[in-house]
């Protein structure tokens, strides 16, 4: 192979310019086309855009304004990375994190601009990669933290880790300036060091934009699996959602794990639509549901089973412990006090207790006992907890 | 010479071909996202290296066969390419247009370079390659041509037809060799610098190109489903609400537009007896029946539990009154099954104008719904018009 794999300087240069420009144009389409998370798609567009130009301005040294070629350069790729820590986060939540961005662009733009350029550029080499590194680094930790949140350890490790990968690269890079002072800086020369830093950037370019590509991929998946897993009004899981849970819990009663659910129906919810509107009836459920997510574990599910109907799963909960889960959102509903456009209006449920049982066949046995408690407590005069025993 | 080196430019679009690989590896193993067309594109770029590597510096086995296997690795490359474009595109999954232009190809240029003729060869390859591109094109516009706007379809096509174009001429000229070289058009069997950076560009904007219509489909569902109602896949009360509010700013300049709202009868006895699965069974047979009489401009929203609401645009009150009575007695005709037993289904219909003067459209709602609540009190299953007579549903109900 030997001289097939020999690589030019300058056209490798200017190819990963190109990749750049190229990538720039893609996420310019995709926050204008697809208006898909525009603000972070522009803010992508702009670091590529960035990349680019220092890049280029980089490879006119020698032949292009010293000011241009030299501070210009080094100052558009710590923007670059500064960019890029703004728009990380808001890739996966609405915000940009623009303060420490802008903190560090700030200051190693002051101390380039102090270190004059000529002669020695050794120190330019480490400001602008120690400050380059530290963006990276804040980037990935920031990635990491809000996929923490809401993917899996691996797949978080997954979408997160390109960016550490990067981070440490661009260390490595300062820590070579401080340990081996010797090294050429001439990005053209084609010197043993040069063509793999060359072939390097290439690769974290292309990680870099693999990476975020796939953060919004994982942002659009998170949106579509809540879309189908959640109830639009309330915010808590749908049915399908729910009985799929509640399924998992039962093959789980095997094992010696013991479930019980609580069948919760607001009390004259009709009533409620009927003499103060939808909306009052919307903001009835909603007053509902915050009362029953104060009361319940972070193990616990809720579901909306239709209508003004919930259901609560708690696992590992036996009957008296649910009774007194239920017994406790009936008190603090009961103790709200609910006004609608300057009228109020007594919110109250009917709970029915069930507890799972060996001998039950499904979680359907289980279900509808929790329901016919329920419709005894609704016979009791309402605003009751009734338990009903295997 | 040329200021840039072809091989450097080879070398780097191989390395992009295989990020691209490792991308829709990842698509379909981690993400599960069209996960037939990402493997057959993985496929793809994977095979397409080896035509990336430099012809000229093969050294061993490889060079007694000059070539050959890359130029098949190529060609099975762009087949591979064509069929995920088809199935990212949700056409009909044909293969064998494809398959056929692959092997006739694969044929005639192992044919030639057993025979000693490289030129010829290539140029079969390279007509091959060609046409399996534009096959590619043409797909992306069949499937593209509803989704996605004019400019982002001329923007994913261009670098086809470029691509596509670039391969037959290939070919062309280096079976009718034209005297003078030309840089676009080489006669060489070595690629030029110009060449190369073109085809680095081209497989560029194709790569990212298939990135981005598997994002926008994303997006496109996350649209749709954040209007519809998941179970009965009509409109949810967001959207219906989006659609009255044109209705009523068209009712302002003189528009006659009407409104049904429709209400099962005895909902909570089908789920209390027979469980939520018939419930849910009953409300999409309605959907159904409802849908068999409607046009293609009505619009049926999900406003809430049993509720729906059909909005007839151009249509006079009387007009949608019989539309209603046609529902209403449809439904009555044909029950649903469950279990193998009929099951007694009717609703309530609320028929009401879009008034002027309301332009959220909350007094033209709120009039239907009084009326359904009258048909209610009449015996339920039956329609209920607003009449001039009548006291409007400003009211509401029972109170």
């Amino acid at each position: 192979m030997g001289s097939g794999l020999h690589t030019d300087p300058l056209t490798l240069l200017a190819a990963t310019v190109l990749v750049f420009m190229v990538a720039s144009l893609f996420w310019w389409v995709m926050a204008h086309g697809a208006h898909l998370a525009p603000r972070a798609s522009m803010g992508l567009a702009l670091v590529n855009g960035l990349l680019a130009a220092s890049l280029a301005l980089h490879a006119g040294r020698g032949h292009a304004p010293e000011l241009l070629s030299y501070l210009g350069s080094d100052l558009l790729s710590v923007a670059a990375l500064a960019v890029l820590r703004a728009a990380v986060p808001s890739l996966v939540r609405p915000q940009l994190a623009w303060r420490s961005a802008l903190a560090v662009l700030l200051i190693s733009g002051g101390l380039l601009a102090a270190v004059p350029y000529g002669g020695d550029m050794r120190w330019h080499t480490r400001v602008v990669f120690g400050s380059l590194a530290m963006l990276a680094l804040l980037a990935s930790l920031d990635a990491w933290r809000e996929l923490r949140r809401q993917v899996s350890r691996p797949m978080s490790a997954l979408l997160a880790g390109p960016l550490f990968v990067i981070s440490a690269l661009l260390l490595l890079r300062l820590a070579e300036s401080l340990l081996l002072p010797g090294n050429t800086t001439d990005i053209l020369g084609s010197g043993g060091f040069n063509i793999p830093w060359l072939w390097s950037m290439l690769a974290m370019n292309l990680v870099l934009n693999v990476t975020m590509a796939f953060l919004l991929l994982a942002r659009l998946i998170l949106r579509i699996q809540r879309l189908t897993r959640l109830d639009p009004l309330t915010e808590v899981l749908n049915r399908r959602a729910l009985s799929e849970a509640i399924d998992t819990e039962h093959a789980r009663l095997q094992r010696g794990k013991p479930y019980a659910l609580v069948m919760i129906d607001m009390d004259r919810f009709k009533q409620l639509n009927d003499q103060l509107g939808h909306a009052a009836g919307d903001a009835g459920l909603q007053r509902l549901i915050e009362v029953l997510k104060s009361c319940v574990r972070e193990v616990d599910f809720i579901g909306r089973l239709g209508g003004e109907e919930f259901c609560v799963l708690l696992p590992l909960t036996d009957i008296a412990g649910a009774t007194l889960v239920a017994e406790r959102m009936r008190q603090n509903l009961e103790e709200q006090s609910f006004v609608w456009q300057g009228q109020s209006w007594p919110l109250t449920a009917s709970f029915g207790v069930a507890e799972a049982a060996p001998s039950d066949a499904s979680a359907d046995a289980v279900l509808s006992r929790a329901d016919r408690a329920m419709y005894r407590a609704k016979a009791q005069g309402r605003n009751v907890v009734q338990a009903l025993e295997s | 010479m040329s200021l840039f080196d072809a091989n450097t430019l080879l070398l780097v679009n191989a390395v992009f071909h295989g990020f691209m690989a490792l991308v829709w590896l990842l698509m379909a193993q981690v993400f599960r996202i069209a996960p037939l067309a990402a493997r057959l594109l993985a496929g793809a770029y994977l095979s397409l290296i080896p035509a990336l590597l430099c012809l000229d510096c093969l050294g061993g086995w490889a060079a007694s066969f000059s070539g050959l296997p890359q130029r098949l690795a190529g060609l099975l490359g762009m087949a591979l390419v064509s069929l995920g474009v088809r199935r990212l595109m949700r056409l009909r999954m044909r293969w064998l247009d494809i398959a056929l232009i692959a092997v006739v190809a694969g044929v005639f240029t192992t044919a030639l370079s057993l025979a000693q003729d490289a030129r010829a060869a290539l140029a079969v390859n390279s007509a091959g390659m060609g046409v399996l591109t534009l096959l590619a094109a043409r797909d992306l516009l069949t499937g593209g041509r509803t989704s996605q706007p004019g400019w982002i379809l001329a923007f994913l096509l261009t670098p086809y037809l470029l691509l596509g174009l670039a391969l037959l001429s290939r070919s062309v000229g280096l079976l009718w060799p034209l005297g003078e070289a030309s840089e676009l058009l080489p006669q060489q069997q070595a690629i030029s610098a110009g060449l190369a950076w073109l085809y680095l560009l081209l497989t560029l904007a194709i790569g990212i190109g298939l990135v981005g219509i598997v994002m926008s489909r994303l997006v496109e569902r996350i649209r749709y489903m954040t209007l519809r109602d998941p179970l009965t896949d009509t409109l949810n009360r967001r959207a219906m609400a989006a659609e009255l509010l044109l209705l009523q700013a068209q009712v302002e300049r003189g528009q006659q537009h009407s409104l049904l709202m429709i209400d099962v009868d005895h909902f909570k006895h089908i789920n209390d007896s027979l469980g939520h699965a018939a419930g849910d069974a009953a409300l999409l047979h309605l959907v159904e029946v409802l849908r068999a009489n409607m046009r293609d401009l009505d619009r049926m929203g999900r406003m809430g539990g049993e509720e729906f609401c059909v909005l007839l645009p151009h249509t006079p009150l009387d007009q949608a009154g019989r539309v209603a009575q046609r529902m209403c007695d449809a439904l009555r005709r044909q029950p649903p099954v469950w279990l193998g037993q009929p099951l007694k289904l009717t609703a309530s219909f609320g028929v009401a104008p879009c008034q002027a003067g309301d332009p959220q459209g909350d007094a033209s709602l709120a009039l239907a719904d009084w009326l359904v609540y009258r048909a209610k009190s009449l015996g339920r299953d039956r329609v209920c018009l607003a009449e001039p007579g009548l006291p409007l549903g400003h009211s509401r109900r029972g109170a």
